[in-house]
């Protein structure tokens, strides 16, 4: 197994944490470094285990994301209707 | 460890699969460049606040990258800069990202392949951590980071 063959999500965490704006996004970065924490030492299947929970949090903080675009939208018709 | 073993999936599936996810960001990218170089974040009602500021008051290391993008599509790099510098410094990382994957999906071979040591990951989590902190202090010459 190569190093290069286990995403650490890395991007991705950076830009939900740049456009989501949320704390998961920095939960999403720590478990970029510890998929390539992992890699390091060799630890395979941590290193594994370490990339799902990045994809998880920056998937989650996607989702929290677009959760408040829509609150937002909804709060400015209603605000807007009356 | 069940949740180990994936399906496997063969080749021309993986590329056609990338090819998509690609055209998708970019007209994810283009749409957004659009709408953002339309509507100055600034002053419209379009784009939602940011939920850490309105929860909190706060700064948070996202505040400023709307109307950050939307003043570099106008050309105006400095102002942009002054409303979030550490974004405007990560952009051509993230450009360069997003090519390397273009480039990976068209031609099924990647310009380069970076392994980032795990240091340098905890490194940029600590910058992050501190521009949040710093941006929130109210006096000068901390306030030049706040959006």
């Amino acid at each position: 197994m190569t190093k290069q063959s286990v995403p650490n999500y890395l991007v991705q965490a950076i830009l939900v944490t740049l456009f989501c704006c949320l704390p998961l996004g920095i939960a999403a970065i720590v478990q970029a470094a510890q998929v390539n924490s992992k890699l390091q030492v060799g630890d395979y299947e941590g290193a594994v285990l370490a990339s799902e929970q990045a994809k998880k949090y920056c998937w989650w903080s996607l989702y929290a994301g677009i959760a408040v675009f829509i609150i937002y939208f909804i709060i400015g018709l209603v605000a807007g209707g009356t | 460890m069940s949740k180990l073993i994936k399906i496997p999936q063969s080749y021309s599936e993986v590329k056609n699969q990338k090819r998509w996810k690609f055209a998708l960001i970019t007209f994810i990218i283009i749409a957004t460049s659009i709408v953002l170089f339309r509507y100055n974040p600034a002053s419209s009602e379009l784009y939602p606040p940011s939920p850490f500021r309105v929860l909190t008051g706060l700064y948070c290391p996202g505040c400023g990258t709307l109307r950050a993008l939307h003043q570099l599509l106008h050309g105006q790099l400095i102002t942009a800069f002054g409303l979030n510098p550490l974004m405007l410094i990560s952009l051509p990382f993230l450009i360069g990202s997003y090519l390397n994957y273009g480039v990976e999906a068209i031609k099924g071979k990647s310009l380069w392949q970076i392994f980032i040591p795990a240091k340098l990951i905890w490194f940029i989590l600590q910058v992050i951590i501190a521009y949040w902190v710093v941006r929130n202090i109210p006096f000068h010459p901390f306030t030049w980071l706040a959006p």
